[in-house]
């Protein structure tokens, strides 16, 4: 016998939680020490007594109240990760506008028999701005993966966004990640992080595929609803930081989210290119949709 | 249409719950509190990570809010009497099967809530130490240590019987030390 067992060992033992060379090992013991060897089967002999007297309970047939809840839960988690994929999409149609700038993420795709004719299809930008405001405004639950399972959207992301990510890491700003969730574009996916600091505010990192046409690699800062937004191009994603804060201050997160996540084609930075306040910026037009 | 793996997992809920509280009544409702709070958040699961972990944390959860609500109401009216009583079981053919069971559930009684909890999850779910401790949200080594105390405390009630403590009504019966096994 290797190791002396001890006592969390032979509890493991007697739920058979352990590997072939400690079961062994505890086999041997227990042939050695009846004492102990009466205690496990008592402890086996416990467990088995819990069965018998509430699998009862267990087996009756449930209240009709649990049986309607079982069904639609069953519908729910049977749809899966296709149902939380199109839960924004429902939310729209409920009368939440929020639809069609979600379908709309990737903005190459325009189908005019289904758009109306006259309004352009909401910019990247303007969809953060959107997906901030409804996911932190508290008409929904805020996130769909919580920080700790956050750290599995990047994987995911890179999957879909066909680029390597990280997490953008906020905590020099004060700001730690509250969680994320995915949601549909027309190519692949994106992803909302939030993010909150001691104040309690919220900041969203916004990733998703962008229309190259309308989002060059520059960034842009937008007021519009008490929010700011910057938002850039990192190679094939873009990504905006939106958030109800000033601008200066959002300025400074944006960096941050910028130096945490791949370095940008020539080394560009937020404040390397200010927004212009140009009058030619496309998301001005968007923003009445 | 229910997943047949949903449903069993419904079932253990319903049995662990049972469990717990000792009253039908109060389990089914324990059981409704979680399935309605799982269904609200039902986004929030992912396909693919354990169902039935997800479930027994939802209603440990649920479980440990009443516990604190009640505890308040019991100090405010000395109901000490909370939850453990009206058990209901089918009877077991077996006379001696019968008491050994009645001790059992008499000797759950005895020991703290937190005992209990890990004592089903483990022993009678069948869960690993890891997942009782998910569910739970304590340290994989306080549920170790949980289980240690609680099966001695089962053990030693079970082997044990104080005539005094255990017929209270004085029906004069006593019990003999006995062993399983």
């Amino acid at each position: 016998m290797a190791l002396p067992i001890d006592e969390h060992e032979l509890h493991l033992y007697v739920d058979e939680h352990l590997g072939e060379e400690r079961r062994r090992a505890v086999e041997a013991l227990l042939r050695d020490r009846p004492e102990v060897a009466a205690r496990v089967s008592d402890y086996r002999h416990q467990n088995e007594l819990m069965r018998q007297l509430f699998n009862p309970a267990g087996n009756a047939p449930p209240t009709s109240d649990q049986e309607r809840l079982l069904q639609a839960l069953g519908k729910r988690l049977g749809r899966g990760r296709l149902a939380a994929l199109w839960r924004p999409a429902m939310a729209a149609a409920a009368g939440l506008i929020l639809a069609a700038t979600l379908g709309a993420v990737g903005t190459e795709y325009y189908d005019e028999r289904t758009t109306a004719t006259v309004e352009p299809m909401p910019s990247f930008a303007d969809t953060a701005a959107r997906v901030h405001s409804f996911y932190a405004g508290g008409a929904s639950e805020p996130t769909e993966f919580g920080a700790d399972a956050a750290g599995k959207l990047g994987p995911l992301l890179d999957k879909r966004l066909g680029a390597p990510l990280k997490l953008p890491d906020l905590s020099q700003k004060g700001f730690s990640l509250v969680g994320g969730r995915l949601l549909p574009a027309v190519e692949g996916a994106a992803a909302q992080l939030l993010y909150r600091d001691q104040a309690g505010r919220l900041v969203s990192v916004f990733l998703g595929p962008a229309d190259k046409t309308r989002l060059t690699a520059t960034q842009v800062a937008e007021r519009k609803n008490d929010l700011s937004l910057y938002a850039w191009l990192d190679g094939r994603i873009g990504v905006a930081v939106v958030g109800g804060l000033s601008g200066d201050e959002l300025r400074g997160i944006a960096e941050a989210a910028q130096h945490s996540l791949l370095p940008p084609p020539n080394g560009a930075r937020p404040d390397d290119r200010p927004n212009a306040g140009s009058d030619k910026n496309p998301h001005q037009d968007a923003s009445r949709t | 249409m229910v997943q047949p793996a949903l449903a069993q997992h419904i079932a253990a809920l319903r049995r662990y719950a049972r469990a717990l509280l000792g009253d039908r009544i109060e389990a089914d409702d324990l059981v409704q509190d979680c399935l309605t709070r799982a269904l609200s958040r039902a986004h929030l699961w992912r396909p693919g990570t354990d169902l039935r972990a997800w479930l027994f944390t939802i209603l440990h959860n649920i479980h440990i809010n009443n516990l604190r609500s009640r505890r308040v109401h019991v100090a405010a009216n000395e109901d000490l009497s909370y939850g453990r009583n009206a058990r209901t079981m089918a009877a077991p053919p077996d006379q001696d099967a019968r008491l050994e069971l009645r001790d059992l559930e008499r000797a759950l009684d005895r020991i703290p809530d937190e005992q209990r909890q890990v004592l089903l999850l483990v022993g009678m779910e069948g869960m690993s130490y890891d997942e009782a401790a998910r569910v739970v949200g304590v340290p994989i080594g306080t549920i170790m240590s949980r289980v240690a105390r609680g099966r001695d405390a089962l053990r030693r009630s079970m082997m044990v019987t104080e005539p005094a403590l255990e017929n209270p009504a004085g029906d004069g019966r006593v019990r003999h030390l006995r062993r399983v096994k």
